[in-house]
């Protein structure tokens, strides 16, 4: 027998905040978190906007809980306060024998340049003199990138399976669906996932833009992350960790724990397309979706919102929105479809995206309320679905999908629905 | 303790690829093992001479036409995204499964065990460059200079930086579009992977899936990261290059070996590791619906034989044969696991098995019996997964 999988608690650390209600506040607010960025020591770095965590007031505001910590990576840190709140939330807090385990999905290392200049000697650069001087590398950057699943692991006491999602932009969402597809089995009874990136760094941020992946666009200011608009340009990078804890519906209801929603559905599939570009008409993507209403044991038509991947690039969101109408197709169902891209306000979280969107979805839908797209001035008239433009909207949502799209064609969507006793009530 | 629920439907496991230092197939590799041939190579360059590995298990870089891709696309793929294709192109020429136009792409899915990625980051080429033009390389004040960033570093830096790339041109080369995963960076990650895999096939998500593994390169960066751990010390920690595939299908194939059970969990310190051992040890056993005492064959990876006591304590057999493969052919990384599978896999359909002796570089030969094998591996962090194989009575 299947298990019914909720959420009973959440975290999100990023520029709105360190509190999932200061997140979500911000969200319906319409505020945005992206500001004039260049990376440390450069003036003249291409890419002038980010949504950067503003690292005094997050060293500030747990500089408790990283006065224990030992030294770790940028994302790492995000993750395990993320997590911490998440569990914080839930009530877990120190709670033992929970049958549990932890999910995250993860980016690209992150690149601490000083390292490598150890290897220059007198006649350049060579590996003899790096390992001569190896005591002196940052020790974050020597273990692997399953270090922040195993800190979140030991902090909270996990016995369950410790997974790393390595999907790119998909890698969070993976973590949630596959937590859900764990605890439904009966495998654990509950789990923390989520995930944390951060590519604010030099040689990061030079790879992405050598792919000319971010915006590096001067024309919109601070709203120039504008999904689906026509002058959209490129993403908008940013950095954070988000995490929910996920538990089975019994194991929730022993200890009377708040329910925030139900998840129903997780589908996964790939483009097979290119390794640079999505599919244009998102055969992908829409077979994610399908995959996940499948899984759900939904039809199309019970759904009332998207919240898209949405990045602002100009081959996503065209092929995300021929998605949409392709698996909406019946009755036109695309056209009753409240549709809105997080990333707008909070900019693309990349590895870790899928997690604060899936925490704006599920919100969304337990409050009935949906979060805007920002900056959607003059839509692509390949665009042509509800967007949410501007201010946030009340929608009536019986059940929502949260779309995340990774580099290479790796797709996931998530499905929740608000908690109701009776599942089909 | 940690339960599962029996899988809804068998999954079925076919014998795919291994791409090592010891050939590219799974019975080039058995013969070597058995005859004590280890293709060993000394580090690739003077620099390492001081280092803790004077000696390591090497694999050739796959190019262009061994590959089947355009020449431009390997700017975008370092060596270990090369040796998952490679890997994934050898397994779908052996296993018809994926190649069965039957089956629709969108039912065909990807479960990879990838490493970080091995890049040096910077460049090389950038450091050498630095050391060119800068007037002080080691405070380089170019470093603060966008123009010269963009110049020096690859186009294709972001891509090929990015492990889940190998996902991406496995997927294109062989049309696989169902349900997916990839997990990182360590041994574990192959065990994840297979579990999701057999999931995602036993709930006919998937009708078939191709599961593989793959070593991170030999490098520096990876050498010190080796030696973080304390790897150094292990004389079975060898560094080893390759890559291993299976395809597991829900269809029937002709030798019949199931993923019949499966366990993982986590082992946060050492003072609880032999309990939590026996505990997935058991889950496992009893997902399989087998005890102990039914498994034929074990082969641990990266677990140093630490669940090795914990399998006798649940009742295994005395004479229980023991195959830890890296001894013998070096640490492979997330590949290592799915090599075993692939042994394990040759073995019961042999009916012969593999035993590490005294001396751990040959293992010896044996016929047997195999019904049910049993598999484990474990990530240094602390992760640990058991995974059991069962041959049909046909």
């Amino acid at each position: 027998m299947n298990s019914r999988v909720v959420v009973t608690g959440l975290g999100v650390v990023g520029r709105l905040g360190f509190e999932w209600q200061d997140f979500w506040a911000a969200l319906l607010a319409g505020q945005s978190a992206i500001v004039p960025w260049q990376p440390e020591n450069i003036e003249d770095f291409p890419v002038r906007y980010a949504a950067p965590v503003d690292n005094a007031q997050f060293a500030s505001y747990f500089s408790a809980q990283l006065s224990a910590q030992p030294p770790m990576e940028r994302r790492s840190q995000f993750g395990l306060m993320a997590a911490h709140q998440a569990m914080n939330d839930a009530g877990l807090l120190g709670k033992t024998g929970l049958n549990m385990g932890v999910a995250v999905g993860s980016g690209i290392p992150e690149r601490y340049t000083p390292d490598m200049l150890l290897a220059m000697g007198d006649g350049g650069p060579d590996w003899q003199t790096l390992y001569a001087k190896r005591e002196q590398l940052n020790p974050a950057m020597r273990s692997g990138n399953d270090q922040l699943a195993a800190l979140i692991a030991r902090a909270h006491g996990a016995n369950g399976p410790v997974q790393n999602f390595s999907t790119a932009c998909a890698g969070a969402a993976h973590a949630i669906g596959s937590s859900f597809r764990m605890i439904r089995n009966g495998e654990v009874n509950c789990m923390i996932a989520g995930g944390a990136d951060s590519v604010l760094n030099l040689m990061t941020m030079v790879g992405l833009n050598l792919l000319g992946a971010p915006s590096v666009s001067e024309d919109y200011g601070d709203k120039l992350c504008r999904p689906f608009d026509e002058g959209r340009s490129g993403f908008v990078a940013a950095e954070g960790g988000a995490f929910v804890v996920l538990e089975s519906l019994d194991h929730a209801l022993a200890r009377g724990a708040h329910i925030y929603g139900e998840v129903v559905g997780f589908g996964s599939s790939m483009d097979a397309y290119r390794v640079t570009a999505p599919h244009p008409e998102g055969k992908g993507a829409a077979l994610s979706m399908h995959k996940a209403l499948v899984d759900a044991g939904l039809d199309a038509d019970n759904i009332n919102y998207i919240n898209a991947h949405g990045t602002s690039t100009p081959l996503n969101d065209t092929a995300e929105t021929f998605a949409i109408k392709t698996v909406f197709a019946k009755d036109q169902h695309y056209q009753k479809l409240a549709v809105s891209a997080t990333k707008s306000q909070i900019g693309h979280w990349i590895a870790a995206a899928g997690a604060p969107e899936f925490i704006a979805t599920l919100l969304a839908t337990q409050q009935g309320i949906v979060p805007p797209t920002l900056n959607l001035e003059n839509p692509d008239p390949l665009c042509d679905l509800d967007y949410v433009p501007h201010k946030a909207r009340a929608v009536t949502i019986n059940a929502a999908l949260s779309n995340s799209f990774g580099f290479g064609g790796l797709n996931t969507s998530l499905v929740v629905k608000p908690y109701k006793e009776d599942r089909h009530g | 303790m940690i339960k599962t629920e029996s899988k809804k439907a068998p999954v079925f496991v076919e014998q795919g690829s291994v791409y090592c230092s010891a050939g590219n197939n799974v019975s080039s590799l058995w013969q070597a093992l058995a005859n004590g041939q280890q293709n060993l190579t000394a580090l690739p360059c003077p620099a390492y001479d001081a280092w803790p590995w004077s000696q390591v298990f090497l694999v050739e870089e796959p190019g262009a036409s061994e590959l089947g891709v355009d020449r431009k696309i390997l700017r975008t793929m370092e060596k270990q995204a090369k040796m998952a294709l490679y890997g994934a192109a050898l397994a779908v020429q052996q296993v018809e499964t994926l190649a069965n136009k039957s089956i629709s792409s969108a039912k065909k899915g990807l479960y990879l065990a990838l490493p970080t990625v091995d890049e040096s980051v910077p460049p090389w080429s950038l450091l050498e460059t630095l050391h060119e033009v800068s007037a002080t390389p080691t405070q380089p004040i170019e470093l603060s200079s966008s123009e010269f960033l963009q110049r020096e570093i690859p186009a294709f830096f972001g891509l090929s930086t990015l492990n889940s790339n190998a996902c991406a041109h496995i997927s294109a080369c062989f049309d696989l579009t169902g349900a997916m995963g990839a997990y990182s960076p360590f041994a574990d990650a192959a065990f994840q992977a297979l579990i999701d895999a057999t999931g995602a096939v036993a709930q006919g998500e998937n009708s078939a899936a191709l599961v593989g593994g793959v070593s991170p390169k030999v490098n520096p960066q990876l050498l010190l990261q080796y030696e973080h751990w304390g790897w150094d010390k292990l004389s079975a920690r060898i560094p080893a290059e390759g890559s291993s595939f299976v395809v597991l299908t829900a269809n029937k194939n002709p030798d019949a070996v199931c993923v019949s059970g499966f366990a993982r969990g986590f082992i946060a310190s050492s003072v609880e590791a032999p309990e939590i051992y026996q505990q997935l040890l058991a889950q496992a056993l009893a997902n399989a619906n087998v005890t102990a005492a039914d498994i034929d064959w074990f082969l641990p990876f990266a677990t140093g034989g630490k669940d090795i006591q914990a399998l006798f304590a649940l009742g295994a057999k005395e004479s229980l044969p023991i195959l830890s493969s890296e001894s013998c052919m070096g640490f492979s990384g997330a590949a290592g696991p799915l090599i075993n599978l692939n042994l394990a896999l040759h073995g019961l359909q042999q009916q012969k098995y593999l035993v590490n002796t005294h001396n751990n570089i040959n293992a010896q030969e044996n016929a047997g019996a195999l019904r049910h094998v049993a598999l484990s591996a474990a990530g240094p962090e602390g992760q640990y997964l058991v995974v059991i194989l069962s041959r049909e009575v046909i």
